[in-house]
C-alpha cells in the first residue's frame, strides 16, 4: 500500500528545516527561562541568608494601613502595607544587586509597592525598607523571595526568607496594623561591613 | 537529497552560530583588565587618560575657592580613596564619559562616590572634554577599609566594547 500524500523532496526538506529551528528556538527560550533553573537558598527571619553574591537578612516586619515619609502621609491602603526591613552584603567580589522582589504564600504573588532594590558594592552593606501591599485576609505563611534581575540566566538563586506570618498569629498581625502608619523616611542606608 | 544537504548544512550553520555565541558570551562574561604601567595613559573612548596620584583620606576636607571650612568623614570601616586625573580628547567623534571606577583585589569595583564637599579640583563632566584640551579633574570613591592598601588601579569603564578594560596606575 502506498501512503496516500507523498511531499516533493523540496518541500520535505523545508519542513524539516523548519521543524529543526523551531525545535532550536525552543531550546534556547528553555535555557533563557529563569524558572525551570532556579535555585532556592532559605532562611529565617533575623539570620543572614548567604547566597551567590552576599547575604540577605530580614531584620525587621512593620504593618500598617498608612504609608508615612517625613511626617507626611504619602499613601493609605484599604488593605494593609507591609514594610520589609532586609539588610543586604555584598560579602563576595561581586556587588550585591537583588532588583526584584515578591511577597508569596501558597496562593498569592505580591509585587513591590514602587520600586525597590538592595544594591551593596564589594565590601559593603545596605539596609532597606521594601513595601508591599497585601490583602490582610491572605497573610498567612507570607515570604519574602528576592532575586538578581537578569535578561538570560543560566543559573539563579533565588533567596527566601519567611515573616513568620503564621495561621496561629495572623489575626495579630492584622490587628497590629489597623490604623497604624509606617515611617519610611530613613529607609535606606549603606555602610561598609566591620 | 541535495536539497536535503541544505536543510541540513542550515541547521549545523545554527549550532555553529550558538556555539560560537555561547563561547563569546562566557569569555566576555567576567570583565577583563589591562593594567598600564604607572604614570602611563590608558585610551577609552577617543580620550587619553594619566592617574597623576591615588591618595587615601581619612576625612575629606572643602578645598573649593569659598572653603565652606565643611569635611566629611568616611562610615567607621570605610575610607576616602581620592584619585586625582589629566585627560585629553583626541578624537572628535567620541565622548569621554567619565566611567571611572576603582579596581581592588579580585576584580571588586567601586564606583565613585557622591559627596557633599567642595573641592579645588573639579570632579568629571562630558562636556568639559573639549577636543585637545588637557583636563585636570578628580574622582573620590569610598572603600572598605581592608581593601585601601590592595588597590589596583583606575579603570577607564566602557561597556560599549568588548576590549580589555584599562587600568591606569599612579606614577
Amino acid at each position: 500500500m502506498r501512503f496516500p500524500i507523498r511531499f516533493p523532496s523540496s518541500k520535505l526538506a523545508g519542513v524539516l528545516a523548519a521543524i529543526a529551528l523551531v525545535a532550536v528556538s525552543a531550546v534556547g527560550l528553555r535555557l533563557s527561562d529563569p524558572k525551570g533553573t532556579v535555585d532556592m537558598v532559605s532562611g529565617v527571619p533575623g539570620k543572614p541568608v548567604t547566597f551567590n553574591d552576599g547575604e540577605l537578612s530580614v531584620d525587621r516586619v512593620r504593618v500598617g494601613t498608612v504609608l508615612t515619609q517625613n511626617d507626611e502621609v504619602r499613601d493609605r491602603s484599604a488593605g494593609m502595607f507591609v514594610a520589609v526591613a532586609v539588610t543586604g552584603a555584598a560579602t563576595g567580589p561581586r556587588e550585591l544587586s537583588l532588583g526584584s522582589a515578591e511577597l508569596v504564600s501558597k496562593d498569592v504573588h505580591y509585587k513591590t509597592y514602587g520600586l525597590t532594590s538592595v544594591f551593596a558594592a564589594p565590601g559593603f552593606k545596605t539596609s532597606t525598607d521594601i513595601v508591599f501591599e497585601v490583602d490582610p485576609s491572605r497573610v498567612e505563611g507570607l515570604t519574602l523571595e528576592m532575586w538578581r534581575n537578569e535578561v538570560i540566566s543560566g543559573y539563579q538563586q533565588r533567596v527566601r526568607i519567611p515573616l513568620g506570618i503564621t495561621a496561629a498569629n495572623a489575626n495579630q498581625w492584622r490587628d497590629a496594623a489597623r490604623g497604624w502608619g509606617i515611617d519610611i523616611s530613613l529607609s535606606n542606608s549603606t555602610r561598609p561591613i566591620p | 537529497m541535495r536539497r536535503m544537504l541544505c536543510a541540513v548544512g542550515a541547521l549545523a550553520a545554527v549550532l555553529i552560530y550558538l556555539i560560537w555565541w555561547v563561547t563569546y558570551a562566557g569569555i566576555h562574561y567576567t570583565p577583563r583588565y589591562a593594567v598600564r604601567p604607572p604614570g602611563v595613559a590608558g585610551e577609552v573612548q577617543g580620550t587619553s587618560v594619566r592617574l597623576l596620584s591615588l591618595t587615601r583620606a581619612e576625612q575629606l576636607v572643602d578645598t573649593s575657592e569659598d572653603k565652606s571650612g565643611k569635611s566629611e568623614f568616611p562610615d567607621p570601616g570605610g575610607v576616602w580613596i581620592v584619585a586625582e586625573l589629566e585627560a585629553v580628547r583626541h578624537d572628535p567623534g567620541k565622548t569621554f564619559y567619565c566611567d571611572t571606577q576603582l579596581l581592588g583585589p579580585q576584580r571588586r569595583l567601586w564606583a565613585r562616590a557622591a559627596t557633599g564637599v567642595g573641592r579645588a579640583i573639579p570632579g568629571c563632566l562630558p562636556d568639559d572634554f573639549a577636543v585637545d584640551r588637557l583636563v585636570r579633574f578628580e574622582a573620590v570613591f569610598l572603600v572598605p577599609i581592608r581593601y585601601a592598601d590592595q588597590l589596583a588601579g583606575v579603570a577607564l569603564v566602557d561597556d560599549s566594547t568588548a576590549a580589555r578594560t584599562p587600568v591606569i596606575t599612579p606614577p
